[in-house]
């Protein structure tokens, strides 16, 4: 009687499975569903396919024995883990889901950032470009009446043209600064090798006019092989000198260049004997347009940004050491690439 | 014979949309050392008509020089300058490119299509006036222009 009993519920659930494993087929999909159906066949059919197996390899029917309730277990423990091959895969696929969503968004995200980045330097670049035009007209112009009615108009007349002029010129040095902040970017050319010892005599070749009118001395010690952009890296040195001379003190400027390998890097240091520079500016020196000194010194502040951005461009630091009275020490850090390497 | 040499002023077309830069050209060529006629016209298009005297241009004399802008309103100073040197007639006319582009393309563009000098307008006056004192000193005095054929 309760063998009875039990037979009927395996016979019930083995029919629920297979109602299940047909549901199921919907949800995963054709993956899953030779297998899905197979096992449920194979519930409801176990009984037979064993004794028809006997009977091919023994010539005689065997009864198979087991009770309903192992039978019932088997059954269930089948359905447990089909159902858990099922999960098994469907977190596989969610994983995989989630990771290609994350990818994306990171791609997405990267190629924003470039974008960007890309857009700044165009802006950068055509606000300065074409910022020239106009100031082109308001400089010659004042300029032309300049030239022509300096001394024929009253003294406030010629006093406010000089405001004026000056004025347009401050305005156009600091576009070309931003020009030439904006080409670090823009214009730079692919690292090669380059000498740096050569490139300081660029450097100091383009100076020539202003180290002769300082008596300006230079000197060197022994310079590497680095790798870099070569205009760039003149335009280093150059703004690096002619900052030490126009800084100088009331001694005539004396400036030595060296280089000294630090771990993975060369360690680069231009000294120079002029006024000096609190360390409280260690920062802010950097920053464009920010300056020291009022009109006493010439210029708009962006050589030693143009300085840090190519530094940086190269992957190095660039700071300094100061006593004010004795001198300025520049460092800047050049990383040092295998061959091969860029 | 160069226009210069029978006492004629030199005949200048200037292709410019800029009103500043053509007063400006205007008034560095009043303090020439050499006699000269400014003709100006404002875009490409009429750039062309002048030279090849059409329409309203039917009577205006040949240049000796064309001073060519090349960010023209309707047809651009490429286009103007391969027009120009397309045209028998007009291609032995010296052009001098004057512009405020320093782009490495604009340059090899310019020198491709026959352009017989390409000069940055500088933003220094001074420096202005010097390019225009050396365009006068180089294609007026040093150079032989070609003998101005059909000039009224």
């Amino acid at each position: 009687m309760i063998s009875n009993i039990l037979f009927m519920v395996s016979i019930g659930l083995q029919l629920t499975a297979a109602i299940y494993a047909l549901l199921l087929i919907r949800i995963t999909g054709r993956k899953l569903a030779w297998i899905l159906i197979s096992t449920a066949l194979f519930l409801m059919a176990w009984r037979r396919i064993v004794s028809f197996i006997s009977i091919l390899t023994t010539g005689k029917h065997v009864s198979l024995d087991i009770p309903e309730v192992i039978a019932l277990i088997i059954s269930i423990l089948m359905l447990l883990g089909v159902l858990l091959i099922r999960d098994y895969f469907r977190s596989i696929n969610l994983a995989d889901a989630r990771r290609k969503k994350a990818e994306e968004e990171i791609k997405r995200t990267v190629a924003e950032l470039k974008r960007s980045n890309e857009e700044l330097q165009q802006f950068a670049y055509i606000a300065s470009h074409d910022l020239q035009e106009p100031l082109r007209m308001i400089a010659s112009y004042l300029q032309l009446i300049e030239r022509r009615y300096r001394g024929k108009l009253d003294k406030d007349a010629d006093e406010f043209i000089t405001f004026a002029v000056d004025g347009a010129n401050r305005l156009q040095d600091m576009i070309m600064g931003l020009l030439a902040y904006s080409r670090v970017e823009t214009r730079g050319k692919p690292f090669e090798d380059v000498n740096a010892a050569e490139i300081l005599g660029n450097a100091i070749s383009n100076l020539k006019i202003i180290i002769e009118e300082n008596g300006a001395v230079i000197t060197a010690g022994s310079l590497p092989v680095i790798r870099g952009d070569e205009n760039q890296l003149i335009q280093l040195f150059q703004n690096l000198i002619a900052n030490a001379i126009k800084f100088k003190s009331e001694k005539p400027p004396y400036i030595h260049i060296s280089a000294e390998r630090k771990d993975a890097e060369w360690l680069f240091s231009v000294k120079d004997n002029g006024i000096g520079i609190a360390q409280e500016y260690k920062e802010r020196i950097f920053n464009i347009f920010q300056r020291l000194h009022g009109r006493e010194y010439p210029g708009v502040g962006i050589g030693l940004s143009i300085c840090r951005r190519i530094v940086e461009k190269h992957g190095g630091k660039i700071y300094f050491e100061s006593e004010i009275g004795k001198g300025t020490i520049f460092y800047f850090t050049i990383p040092i690439k295998e061959n091969g390497k860029t | 014979m160069n226009n210069r040499d029978n006492g004629k002023p030199i005949v200048i077309l200037l292709v410019e949309d800029n009103p500043g830069d053509v007063r400006l050209i205007q008034e560095v060529l009043k303090e020439a050392k050499v006699k000269n006629d400014l003709h100006v016209v404002y875009d490409g298009v009429d750039a062309l008509a002048f030279l090849r005297r059409e329409g309203k241009y039917k009577d205006v004399p040949r240049p000796d020089m064309i001073l060519l802008d090349l960010n023209l309103p309707k047809k651009s100073g490429h286009e103007v300058l391969a027009d120009i040197k397309a045209d028998e007639n007009l291609k032995q006319i010296p052009v001098v490119i004057l512009t405020v582009s320093k782009n490495d393309e604009d340059i090899i563009k310019s020198y491709n299509l026959h352009a017989n000098c390409f000069i940055t307008k500088p933003m220094d006056l001074n420096q202005f006036l010097n390019v225009v004192k050396a365009i006068e000193d180089f294609w007026f005095t040093i150079v032989k222009l070609p003998p101005n054929r059909n000039n009224k």
